[in-house]
């Protein structure tokens, strides 16, 4: 009976999960018109790409898909130098200073200097306006940090014994013996960076002030919500054909942001659970 | 080297020993140590204009000290003291409401036999947490849009008119869509961790239950649930932390006009008045008083889960 109630409850779950994806993806490829009167549920109605054929054909949109490709390569780039290097280096127990400078990255992890400060901090640093604001800031994240150090510490030592016996230098140890057997954080974090950048929205909001260094979800969000902090001159170029608020494109919006995380997915899936539990309990 | 040896004390020698020796590990800790310096340090020094009257032509040293006098209007302010409550409700709502959504889920995750099953489920139940909020509030504005979503279909389906409200824009139902969403996306990942406690519980305490004549649902009551209770409190513990701020793409994505009165948090107004108004002293003011009444409620909630039985220190 237990059982039972598991089962129909989990599936009641999924559903939801699963749903309104179906129900959206449905929307994207039926015609307005259907849509508008509430008929299309989780089959499209009318099939037609009318919808696509718009998104794509939106500047506004296909630049900001550029900017976000731009930003998530360089930024998961970054974002793995950073994070490896350290993680490396604070794993080894003999490093100087070791706990002192865990302190350092720690106290980050709770302490934020607020919104404006940062906002100031990126003008003062020239960056604002520009695609570093939206690389650079995100680029050493403690929490990954952490998860690559917990992945060298579990390597037996004698790695690292048995190549500075052969004359190693750290750096060489680091990037011939511990790098090549690291491929699965490498992936896991790797993936997570990725769908991190891809993701970034409130720092566009922030920084950003060019509509051609818009990332992706800001244009998302502008198309999706008719009442956001875009003034009028800007949704009028937004919206060059006159599509806009029609509830197809949306919906088509949705799904093209979102398809390259879920062609990801699987991917991200066979490695992140590993990783996770173990870093993730460690700390 | 000889006449370094004569007057350094061995501590500064072998320090500096250490140093030379391990140049290349402190070279590879470099980029990091950089690039949390400037962008999470450095910042701190803007901190200092919540004392001052901020003038972008003066930069911050330059500009004119005024000590408490953004407080006293911080405290003066209607909006400040609306987006505060709202702070505090929301974050009870969420604490009462979305924080069990992923320990019950991966209790009840745990008691799933057919391993494929369990993991379908995962897989499926893990994915809303990759997509981003202003794609979550996509599907949340198409399943709420007034009589194009699936909400208002549902509603005709029960011979009900088809809804025309846009739910998104009543502030009485503003506070659940927050909660629904939140556990929309973040309930499956949010169980990985309460599944990696659960896998560390010895199976002996089971038999002991089992003996005892405990169906599953007691053992997941009395066994599982206390054995992972120091894993729930240390997440509760930072969850508390986290209440003055954590919670801003999310209503900034979803929130309107219509539903400040009890969606604009302390994190909204902060981005509204500071980068929308240039009220950029009055901001770093606030923004201050959230870090100090976080750093004072996770300090709070610390002590009193030592009595539960699991700190975070």
């Amino acid at each position: 009976m237990f059982n039972r109630l598991i089962i129909v409850f989990m599936l009641l779950i999924g559903a939801s999960m699963l749903l309104p994806f179906v129900n959206v993806i449905a929307k994207s490829f039926s015609s307005n018109a259907m849509v508008m009167t509430g008929q299309v549920g989780f089959i499209p109605q009318e099939f037609n790409l009318h919808a696509y054929r718009e998104v794509f054909r939106n500047p506004m949109f296909m630049n900001s898909l550029k900017v976000t490709i731009i930003v998530t390569l360089a930024g998961t780039l970054f974002s793995l130098i950073t994070v490896t290097t350290t993680g490396y280096a604070l794993s080894r127990k003999r490093l100087l200073a070791r706990r002192t400078v865990m302190l350092y990255f720690l106290v980050t992890m709770f302490f934020n200097a607020g919104i404006i400060p940062n906002f100031l901090n990126i003008r003062n640093l020239g960056l604002y306006n520009t695609i570093w604001a939206l690389i650079l800031p995100g680029m050493m994240s403690v929490y990954y940090m952490i998860l690559v150090k917990s992945f060298f510490e579990q390597l037996p030592s004698e790695l690292e014994e048995s190549a500075s016996i052969d004359g190693s230098n750290d750096l060489q140890t680091l990037a011939f013996v511990y790098l090549p057997i690291s491929k699965p954080i490498l992936a896991t974090i790797g993936l997570f960076a990725a769908v991190h950048f891809w993701n970034i929205f409130t720092p566009g909001v922030m920084y950003i002030q060019s509509q051609s260094l818009f990332p992706l979800q800001l244009i998302v969000q502008m198309m999706i919500f008719t009442q956001s902090s875009v003034d009028a001159q800007t949704m009028a170029e937004l919206d060059l054909q006159g599509t806009l608020g029609t509830e197809t494109l949306k919906m088509a919006v949705i799904v093209v942001s979102t398809l390259p995380i879920v062609v990801v997915y699987p991917f991200l899936q066979k490695h992140f659970v590993k990783g996770i539990t173990l870093g993730a309990v460690k700390a | 080297m000889q006449i370094k040896g004569v007057f350094k004390q061995t501590g500064e020698r072998r320090f500096l020993r250490t140093l030379i020796s391990q140049k290349y590990l402190l070279l590879l800790l470099l980029p990091g140590i950089a690039a949390t310096f400037v962008f999470s340090y450095l910042p701190m020094y803007g901190i200092l204009i919540a004392f001052k009257q901020f003038n972008p032509l003066h930069g911050i040293w330059g500009s004119k000290w005024i000590g408490l006098q953004n407080f006293k209007e911080l405290f003066d302010a209607v909006l400040f003291w609306r987006a505060f409550k709202n702070t505090i409700v929301l974050n009870l709502y969420q604490i009462l409401f979305a924080f069990p959504g992923p320990i019950l889920f991966a209790l009840l995750l745990n008691e799933i036999r057919n391993v494929v099953f369990k993991r379908w489920m995962q897989t499926v139940t893990y994915f809303p947490h990759f997509l981003s909020w202003v794609v979550v509030g996509g599907f949340a504005v198409a399943i709420l849009s007034p009589n194009t979503g699936v909400l208002a279909t549902i509603t005709e389906w029960f011979g009900g008119e088809r809804y025309s409200e846009f739910l998104l824009t009543d502030p009485k139902a503003f506070r659940t869509i927050l909660i629904v969403t939140e556990l929309w996306k973040n309930m499956g990942w949010g169980a990985i961790i309460y599944l990696a406690a659960i896998t560390g519980v010895n199976p002996e305490y089971y038999d002991a239950a089992v003996i005892d004549g405990a169906g599953r649902f007691k053992q997941a009551l009395h066994v599982t649930l206390p054995a992972i209770m120091p894993t729930i409190v240390v997440l509760l513990v930072l969850r508390i932390g986290n209440m003055m701020g954590s919670d801003f793409e999310q209503i900034y994505v979803l929130y309107s006009p219509n539903v400040y009165e009890v969606g604009d948090v302390l994190s909204t107004y902060v981005f509204r008045l500071g980068l929308f108004q240039g009220k950029y002293s009055y901001t770093t003011a606030v923004g201050l008083f959230q870090s100090i009444i976080g750093f004072t409620l996770i300090v709070l909630a610390n002590r009193l889960s030592r009595r539960a039985g699991g700190a975070l220190w």
